[in-house]
């Protein structure tokens, strides 16, 4: 018998397992691992230079056309997990978790890291603020974000944005901003105390992404290819899972689908089934650490139960996406050394709002110029014309609202087997954006209302709730220990326990979150 | 494996290199047209009829493909031949030869200036044609 199965190794599960092995317990991880295994050219050197030299096809779109699924279906996709090279990340999750959904757009991944294989690798330690209706204190998280940020490895700058990032101690120097990056920089730092009585706070980000060797990974080479395939030196959880086996601190089945789970006095078994011959499968543990994400999560505590009646919320991060352009950068040449990632990270403490939004700064030079054919109102040639000359002087903002923003999703367990998310339709205020959008325009960025875009709720990826703490927990939430309602051995280590989800990118205070329910769980 | 190009597809060979041509004002390379066509049987065979219909007939009239596109775009009819076109964009820029049409390697404020500024006149002509074809196309 196991003594700890920790089921799911994304971000949440590895940092979980992690915490146990650093506690000198070797737990057993459940998970379906899908890897890479595409026959595909590994590009060294410059994405633009292998472009030159050679047919890209392969490496963009593929033999199976994946590469243009979202073109192919007119739907906005999400570009990097199109890439032939991220397709496992993805993969059968339709199949293996079926899902009905309603105004509502969730990815999901069975692969060996989760949904952090793309992720954009923003970590940002968790403050105050963020924990409103948490039911811990902030001092609980603090030594996981130390033990984490040595790890993983984090770039960075203490600037205007640590009173919302959290302490700088333990970053790596900042990543080396792009030219339009640059200029935005360069004009906050002249205008910021009029910004600042805007409400609005820009600097470098806290980003996965090494800025030097660390932990025996490179630099960045900043050579724009982010979105095609696995950098070392951008951290992904699949780091920390294929150190844990290597060193044979973690008993790792891959292939396994987790189903539910049945507790007794002594011990909680799981099913699961064994996706290469269907055969069902049993494991055995005393403590069970749910970290499938939150939606999956939620999926195995209703089966458990055989539950279809039951809904359960489902946070999310609504987003705007906001095209930005500098003038001064119009004919520019590509940027072809960039950091494909965000670049700057902006912070609007806004009084229309009441809350904190964050924005992220994005360089367009990772994605392929087509992924913009269409998004300017010219002819065909036009668009074109304006990839090649406009393109290079735009950034993309990603606004991220808190998800308390929007009415959360419902998500219930079918008698089919799937899972049913339904959203409210809801449209953000862009009416409210005016102060912002002036801030911007005196950084050099300009843009226009109607050029802004609400995507599909659901493509943050950051899901959250389903399974909330509460001091005084019902149903269906967890304990301040994370332990799930009811059960005495199982516990929810992933965002499913979040009670509520800030604007700021959530991984990182997951990740702290799962070691110490970790810790707790291995504490008793 | 790419597929081989298909001997019956006469007529998607011609639209590829009638998309191609409203795009870049050249013959579409070989390689092009075969990924073409698998892009464009995947897109037809999710179409709306009516569409797969409408582009037929501007195929078959010899339109400006490039003014049908930009209304169709902008007014929120004929998405199929917005999908055609998109797919071409993405195939034709994985090929090495083709990188001129995405990538500026020079910097010129001027030239750029310029460049939008023909694209912008070549908008509202096409524009004025693209309204005036897709009236005279029927979706049947």
């Amino acid at each position: 018998m196991a003594k700890f199965i920790v089921v799911g190794s994304g971000a949440a599960g590895v940092a979980a397992a992690l915490e146990l092995v650093r506690r000198g317990v070797r737990p057993l991880l459940l998970d379906v691992g899908y890897t890479n295994h595409a026959d595909l050219p590994r590009v060294h050197g410059n994405l633009y230079d292998y472009r030159r030299g050679h047919d890209s096809f392969d490496l963009h779109i593929g033999p199976d056309l994946g590469g243009l699924a979202s073109a192919l279906a007119n739907e906005p996709g999400v570009a990097k997990l199109n890439a032939p090279n991220m397709a496992f990340v993805t993969r059968d999750a339709d199949r293996l978790a079926p899902l009905e959904q309603t105004h509502f757009q969730a990815v999901q991944s069975f692969a060996a890291g989760g949904l952090g294989n793309a992720w954009g690798a923003g970590l940002y330690r968790w403050t105050e603020n963020d924990l409103d209706n948490f039911p811990i204190a902030l001092s609980a998280l603090q030594p996981y974000f130390d033990v984490l940020t040595r790890e993983v490895g984090i770039s960075g700058q203490d600037d205007d944005l640590s009173r919302f990032f959290g302490d700088p101690a333990g970053l790596l120097p900042p990543l080396t901003l792009s030219y339009n990056a640059r200029l935005a920089h360069d004009a906050y730092l002249k205008k910021r105390d009029a910004l600042q009585r805007a409400g609005v706070y820009l600097g470098f980000p806290r980003v996965a992404a090494l800025s030097r060797p660390h932990n025996g990974r490179p630099a960045c080479d900043y050579n724009n290819l982010e979105f095609w395939q696995a950098q070392p030196y951008i951290y992904t959880p699949v780091v920390t899972l294929q150190e844990m086996i290597s060193r044979d601190q973690i008993d790792y089945r891959p292939g396994m689908l987790v189903h539910s789970w049945q507790e007794n006095d002594n011990a909680v078994t799981v099913q699961a089934t064994d996706i290469h011959n269907q055969a069902p499968l049993q494991f055995t543990g005393s403590t069970l650490l749910l970290a499938a994400g939150a939606i999956n999560t939620a999926r195995i505590a209703l089966q458990s139960r055989n539950d279809f009646s039951t809904r359960l919320p489902l946070l999310e991060n609504p987003i705007l996406q906001i095209p930005l352009i500098l003038p001064r950068s119009i004919g520019r040449r590509l940027d072809t050394h960039a950091f494909g990632l965000v670049q700057l990270n902006l912070v609007w403490q806004s009084a229309g709002h009441g809350t904190l939004l964050q924005g992220s700064l994005i360089e367009l030079t990772a994605p392929m110029r087509s992924e913009f054919f269409g998004r300017f109102p010219l002819s065909a040639r036009g668009n074109l014309a304006a990839m090649r000359t406009l393109l290079p002087a735009m950034m993309m903002m990603q606004l991220y609202y808190p998800g308390s923003a929007q009415p959360p999703a419902e998500l219930s367990l079918s008698p089919n087997g799937r899972l049913r998310i339904v959203a409210p339709p809801h449209n953000l205020d862009r009416g409210a954006l005016a102060p912002l959008l002036a801030a911007l325009r005196s950084l050099g960025l300009w843009t226009h209302p109607a050029l802004i875009q609400q995507p599909p709720t659901g493509h943050a990826i950051h899901y959250a709730g389903t399974l909330p703490m509460n001091d005084d927990p019902a149903a269906y939430q967890c304990d301040p220990t994370g332990r799930l309602h009811g059960t005495r051995r199982v516990f929810v280590a992933d965002s499913a326990g979040f009670p509520t989800l800030p604007a700021k990118n959530m991984s990182f205070g997951m990740m702290a979150n799962a070691m110490r329910i970790a810790a707790t769980a291995a504490g008793s | 494996m790419l597929k081989q190009a298909d001997p019956t597809s006469g007529e998607r060979a011609f639209e590829a290199q009638s998309v191609y041509w409203a795009l870049f004002r050249g013959d579409a390379p070989f390689i092009l047209i075969q990924r073409y066509e698998q892009a464009a049987r995947q897109l037809d065979g999710a179409a709306n009829p009516g569409d797969i219909s409408a582009i037929h007939q501007l195929l078959a009239q010899r339109a400006d493909l490039e003014a049908a596109e930009l209304a169709g775009r902008l007014t929120g009819r004929l998405p199929l031949l917005t999908r055609k076109f998109s797919a071409m964009t993405y195939l034709a820029e994985t090929l090495p030869d083709h990188q001129r049409f995405y990538i500026n390697r020079r910097s010129s404020l001027a030239g750029g200036v310029m460049m939008l500024t023909w694209a912008g006149m070549l908008t509202a002509v096409k524009l004025a044609r693209g309204l005036w074809l897709l009236r005279s196309v029927r979706r049947g």
